[in-house]
């Protein structure tokens, strides 16, 4: 408060220095400003001053120049002395002038000009002036011409030069002067205009600070004054920034509260006084009401509530019936007692310190206390204890008002019994559902034997355990060494167990527990083994569940739920016996369906493609719809109609066959044309599920062989039976001839000729077919035994005697010709090979037969010299009924047959068959046989044509006994000789001019019509022929006649030995 | 005189048929090939053509086929032939076959059968 007694004098102060503050400023910036402006004058004053100064001493100058040089040309022209007076003068003046000029502050060349001046005025005065007046004088203008064209003019014009220079400048510079001049007042004007506004700016600063700091706050007192008066509230805004005007606003409100409370003391006094009257009278009333609804209350509480007063110190001073009731003590056991009678000591110690600390605080406390009644019993109070106050605030009695909550507090135990229990089934309930998704998680065995077991290692708590499949010899285990495990499965130590299941659903074995699972624990532990089995719908032990706890026996509520999940195990497993039963019944069909050998194909009812088995896709080649889940109908019917010839047919079959249940058309023939043709039959059958049609099935057979077959049998039967018809026709045909026409003997032989020879080709035929079919069969029995081969092709040759045309012979070349074979199909063989050579044979065409050794076989080879095969036939040749088809070869006729024959002969004779052939040459037909008694080493050296090279060369042998032909052949080969036979002595003489030979030995009594005569004959007339030494063998002795005749070189009478036929020779080509 | 064309590849057969025919006033040509009676055909016009129809090269059929039609017009064909389906025959009709002879055939039976057509 002293503070503000200062106040005053501060807001004083405050307003004085502000006036002060901004009076200094002004007149401050004033002085700054006029201070500024004169010296700039007084600088552009002296400017102007020295710059017209300097202008006018210039200007005076060449005045008085010019006025010096006209006088003295006034005084040239006139000689006047009165000019010549002024020009002296002037030329004072023009002293002066200099004089004054040179006092001024000059440039360098002002200061140049300046003595230049001086000069020419001291020249002027001292030299030239005095001589021009002599020489006007003298009258001698000539002299003064030249003296005025001297140099001194030169200096006159350069100051007059100047002059005007500087008299530009000048006004240049007084121009510049006076823009410097307004410029300043300018600048002085802005000066003075910013210095108003800064004046202002700061008076209305002054002003608002007044208004806001001390009229503003001076107008709330009064309004707040105003207010008081008409007895509103007090309302200052104390934040008045003036200390001075807080103080006052200050002491206005205090004075103004306290005005009011005065009034309203006065006033409450009053009102009081007069409520207080009320008050008594109504409170009398009221009391009244109260005792009625106390009493009321009383017996009310006296029915449903207990009821105990007691004073301070907890001494029981009144208690009504129903606590008696309920507590089971009199009244007068009660009163008199402290409350520690009622044994409420069942909560904790905070329970009743705080119900203590809450009620001596005289507040009402509530909750729930348990008591105990007389008889021992429980009771629960839901209590009240209100605390009766004396004047001091102590309490001086307290109320318990308690309701008996016995009833209640029981139902709730029971209702967190329930509770529990529920939690505890819902644990279970989870249990079982775990339990189930690791049941159904899987089909396979194994896997559920490990998910079954990890349930159980979890859900139960055992030391070690094995779950086992007795029958898939399959486990899971915890706890078991590998070997123990394994040692359970076997059957020794399963059956016991098994047997004890069969009849128990499980028993419990208690054991001492062993070293190993007594483990550090101390004394007699025993350890519970528990098995379980789990049985099939049939009765059997499908799993067996062994557990084994240490020292902890196993509770009845565990077994019961083992043997629960037993139960489900059972179920379970069952689905997996039958998910396996299902699994292989399909991959059996799946199996079945990929392996037949038949196409299969399911589509669905809108004829879309489900499935197909590899054999299909690959027979119709549409491996790419391997990957597609689905074909649609139209595209795989689209492919493969495209693929077949009978697209239109197929496509009707595939098409009816999907839509009607029942199709007209069970199956269709068809031929795709892919990279090779094949042949399919398609059939087709509906699928129906629960007599619903639900889709169709087509079985695609490749029938490709079957039809290839059958083309072939159709072949063969119109060839055979045109084959046939020919022969009969002709048989029928002259036999009729020969019954129903007369005719001639020649004619009747010519016919019974052709139909002998037509008979016989039918025989040929038949035989030839069965042989076929015979030797195809296998049914064919070989008789097999040694057999000379040269020997055997030597009697075939023989059988081919009357074929005159076409010249056999046997050119042999073999050392080693047994074999083992059945002599009638070998002769069969060689007559048919022969004789396909001899019919292809133009006429005179030779047949050769070669036989020689090669790699432990005999080969033999037959040439003929006709129309030969061409290149492309020759690989089918050896098929049935394939003759080459031209011209020559139909004109010639036979079965075909016969080297599909000779190929199943000699396949039986583990040899081979093959063929060499030239169109238009001829053909050579070779086979080779294993042979007899030789090995292998010495055969090496044989080659098929010519002469061994270490032969000794050929004998033509022409003898037509056999027998002897071999004993001769036998010989002449034992000494090294090559030997080619001749049955007969037709076309010997071609054959004598195509080989070299040694020799030629001819038997004279031969068969048919040519003799050995006509053949020496012929041979000895040839050219190239005749020197071939000629042998003769003949049992007629006509050596003398032959000798006679011909050249011959020896004559051999038979018999005779054929080792001399053999000496001869060799002695022959010793010479 | 009637011309006669025998085409058999046979000779056995053609000599049969021309010597069981031998006793009609006509003339008889042989070829042993339906490339041969072709050629003949295109030549002269025959009344009669016996004709084999299991021929190599060229079957009677195909001969026909390939014949010139204008020279067949009058003729009358007779085939020879083992095939004697209803198929066959229908097929050997529409080529121009007018008679069919089974073989094996009787040479007397042909003799009429050539004697009828030949007869003026």
């Amino acid at each position: 408060m002293s503070d503000k007694t200062y106040r005053p004098i501060k807001i004083k102060r405050k307003f004085y220095r502000m006036a002060a503050l901004l009076l200094s400023v002004i007149v401050l910036i004033t002085t700054l400003g006029i201070i500024t402006l004169l010296n700039v004058q007084s600088t552009i004053d002296e400017r102007y001053e020295e710059t017209t100064m300097k202008f006018n001493a210039i200007n005076d100058l060449e005045d008085n120049l010019t006025q010096v040089l006209f006088r003295a040309r006034g005084y040239y022209a006139f000689q006047d002395q009165m000019e010549l007076n002024l020009l002296y003068e002037n030329l004072e003046e023009f002293r002066d002038s200099i004089d004054h000029f040179q006092s001024l502050s000059l440039t360098d060349e002002e200061e140049e000009l300046n003595t230049i001046l001086s000069d020419f005025y001291t020249n002027y005065t001292n030299t030239l002036l005095p001589s021009a007046i002599s020489y006007v004088e003298a009258d001698d203008y000539e002299s003064l011409r030249a003296l005025s064209s001297g140099g001194t003019n030169e200096d006159i014009n350069r100051f007059l030069q100047y002059t005007r220079g500087f008299n530009d400048e000048s006004q240049l510079e007084r121009d510049e002067i006076y823009a410097d001049t307004l410029l300043l007042i300018n600048r002085f004007t802005t000066g003075f205009i910013i210095l108003g506004l800064v004046s202002f700016g700061l008076f209305v600063f002054v002003i608002s600070r007044l208004l806001k700091e001390i009229i503003f706050p001076l107008e709330m007192l009064i309004s707040a004054t105003l207010n008081l008066k008409k007895g509103k509230k007090l309302e200052l805004k104390s934040d008045f920034q003036l200390q001075e005007l807080q103080m006052l606003a200050q002491s206005f409100e205090d004075m103004a509260t306290e005005v009011q409370d005065k009034e309203d003391e006065l006033t409450a006094q009053n009102e009081e006084l007069l409520s207080q009257q009320d008050e008594l009278e109504y409170n009398q009333n009221q009391l009244e009401a109260y005792v009625t609804e106390i009493e009321h209350i009383n017996k009310a509480l006296n029915q449903s509530a207990l009821l105990c007063i007691t004073n301070d110190e907890g001494i029981i001073i009144n208690v009504n019936d129903m606590f008696c009731r309920t507590s089971k003590y009199k009244e007068d056991e009660l009163v008199g007692n402290t409350t520690r009678i009622l044994k409420s000591g069942h909560q904790d110690k905070a329970f009743y310190e705080t119900m203590w600390h809450t009620i001596s605080k005289g507040k009402i406390w509530t909750g729930k206390i348990r008591n105990e009644a007389k008889d021992g019993s429980c009771y629960w109070l839901n209590a009240t204890i209100v605390p009766f106050l004396n004047e001091k605030g102590k309490a001086y009695r307290y109320i318990l008002i308690g309701i008996d909550i016995t009833e209640n507090k029981r139902n709730e135990h029971a209702l967190k019994e329930l509770l529990e229990q529920t939690q505890k089934a819902k644990e279970k309930t989870e249990k079982y559902s775990n339990l189930n998704k690791e049941l159904t998680a899987t089909v396979n065995r194994d896997e559920f034997l490990n998910r079954v077991f990890g349930y159980f290692r979890v859900a139960f708590d055992f030391d070690k355990g094995i779950l086992v499949s007795p029958n898939q010899k399959q486990f899971a285990e915890k706890g078991l060494t590998e070997n123990h495990a394994r040692q359970f499965l076997s059957d020794a130590y399963l059956n016991d167990i098994v047997i004890r299941l069969q009849d128990e659903r499980f028993y419990i074995v208690k054991r001492e527990a062993n070293e190993s699972e007594i483990g550090i624990a101390e004394g007699k532990v025993y350890s519970y083994d528990l098995y379980a089995s789990v049985k099939d719908e049939h009765g059997n032990i499908a799993l067996i569940f062994a557990l084994t706890r240490i020292g902890n026996v196993f509770a009845d509520e565990e077994i019961s739920e083992i043997l629960i999940l037993m139960g489900q195990l059972s179920i379970a497993l069952s689905r997996i016996d039958i998910y396996e039963d299902v699994q292989r019944e399909r991959s059996l069909n799946e199996s079945i369906v990929q392996n037949v050998t038949e196409g299969l194909q399911l589509v669905s009812l809108d004829g879309d493609l489900l499935q197909a088995n590899d054999k299909l896709l690959q027979m119709i080649g549409m491996e790419s719809y391997r990957d597609n889940k689905i074909v649609s109908k139209d595209i795989w019917i689209q492919d493969f109609a495209k693929k077949c010839q009978e697209s239109a047919e197929i496509r009707a079959f595939f098409e009816q066959a999907i839509d009607s249940e029942y199709s007209d058309i069970s199956s269709i023939r068809c031929q795709l044309d892919d990279e090779t043709t094949r042949h399919l039959q398609i059939y087709t059958s509906p699928v129906f599920i629960d007599e619903a049609k639900t889709g169709t099935i087509f079985m695609y057979r490749d029938i490709t062989r079957e039809y290839e077959i059958d083309v072939m049998k159709s072949e063969l039967v119109s060839t055979v039976s045109h084959e046939l018809r020919t022969p009969l026709s002709s048989v029928l045909g002259f036999t009729e001839m020969l019954l129903m026409k007369e005719l001639k003997p020649e004619k009747q032989k010519r016919y019974l000729e052709t139909i002998f020879k037509e008979a016989k080709r039918l025989t040929n035929l038949i035989n030839d077919f069965l042989d076929v079919q015979r030797i195809e069969s296998g049914k064919q029995e070989y008789e097999m035994k040694e057999v000379n081969l040269n020997k055997t092709i030597m009697e075939v040759i023989d059988t081919f005697k009357h074929e005159k045309n076409n010249p056999i012979y046997l050119e042999d070349s073999a050392s080693f010709t047994h074999v083992m074979a059945d002599r009638e199909r070998l002769i069969q063989l060689l007559t048919n090979i022969i004789s396909n050579a001899v019919k292809f044979s133009p006429e005179g065409g030779k047949v050769a037969v070669k036989i020689y050794n090669e790699n432990g076989k005999i080969v033999v080879s037959i040439s003929d010299q006709g129309i030969g095969i061409p290149k492309a036939d020759i690989g089918t040749i050896f098929t049935k009924f394939k003759r080459v088809d031209n011209s020559a070869s139909k004109k010639i006729g036979g079965t075909g047959l016969g080297l599909a024959i000779s190929k199943g002969i000699i396949e039986a004779h583990q040899g081979d068959i093959w063929i060499d052939s030239q169109e238009n040459h001829g053909t050579t037909v070779f086979f080779s046989l294993p042979v007899l008694h030789a090995p292998t080493d010495q055969m090496q050296s044989a080659k098929p044509e010519g002469v061994f090279p270490e032969s000794k060369g050929t004998v033509l042998l022409i003898e037509d006994d056999i027998s002897l032909a071999m004993m001769l052949s036998e010989s002449l080969k034992f000494n090294g000789f090559n030997v080619i036979h001749y049955l007969n002595s037709r076309n010997v003489s071609s054959i004598a001019q195509e080989r070299t030979l040694t020799a030629i030995v001819v038997d004279l009594m031969l068969e048919d019509g040519m003799t050995g005569w006509d053949l020496i004959e012929e041979i000895q007339s040839g050219e190239t022929t005749r020197t071939i030494p000629v042998i003769v063998s003949s049992a007629i002795d006509k050596k003398a006649d032959a000798l006679d005749r011909y050249q011959i070189h020896d004559y051999l009478v038979k018999p005779y030995s054929p080792e001399i036929l053999s000496e001869i020779l060799l002695k022959l080509i010793e010479d | 005189m009637k011309n006669v064309l025998v085409v058999d590849d046979e000779m056995v057969l053609r000599m049969l048929i021309v010597d069981s025919l031998e006793d009609l006033n006509i003339t008889i040509d042989e070829a042993e090939s339906g490339l041969e009676a072709l050629s003949m055909i295109s030549g002269k016009k025959y009344d009669v053509i016996i004709l084999d129809y299991m021929m190599p090269e060229l079957t009677g059929l195909e001969m026909l086929e390939k014949a010139d039609k204008e020279m067949l017009r009058e003729t009358v064909i007779v085939m020879l032939t083992a095939k004697t389906q209803e198929k066959d025959q229908q097929q050997a009709k529409s080529a121009g076959v007018d008679v069919f002879m089974k073989k094996p055939f009787s040479p007397m039976e042909l003799y009429r059968l050539v004697e009828d057509l030949t007869n003026e």
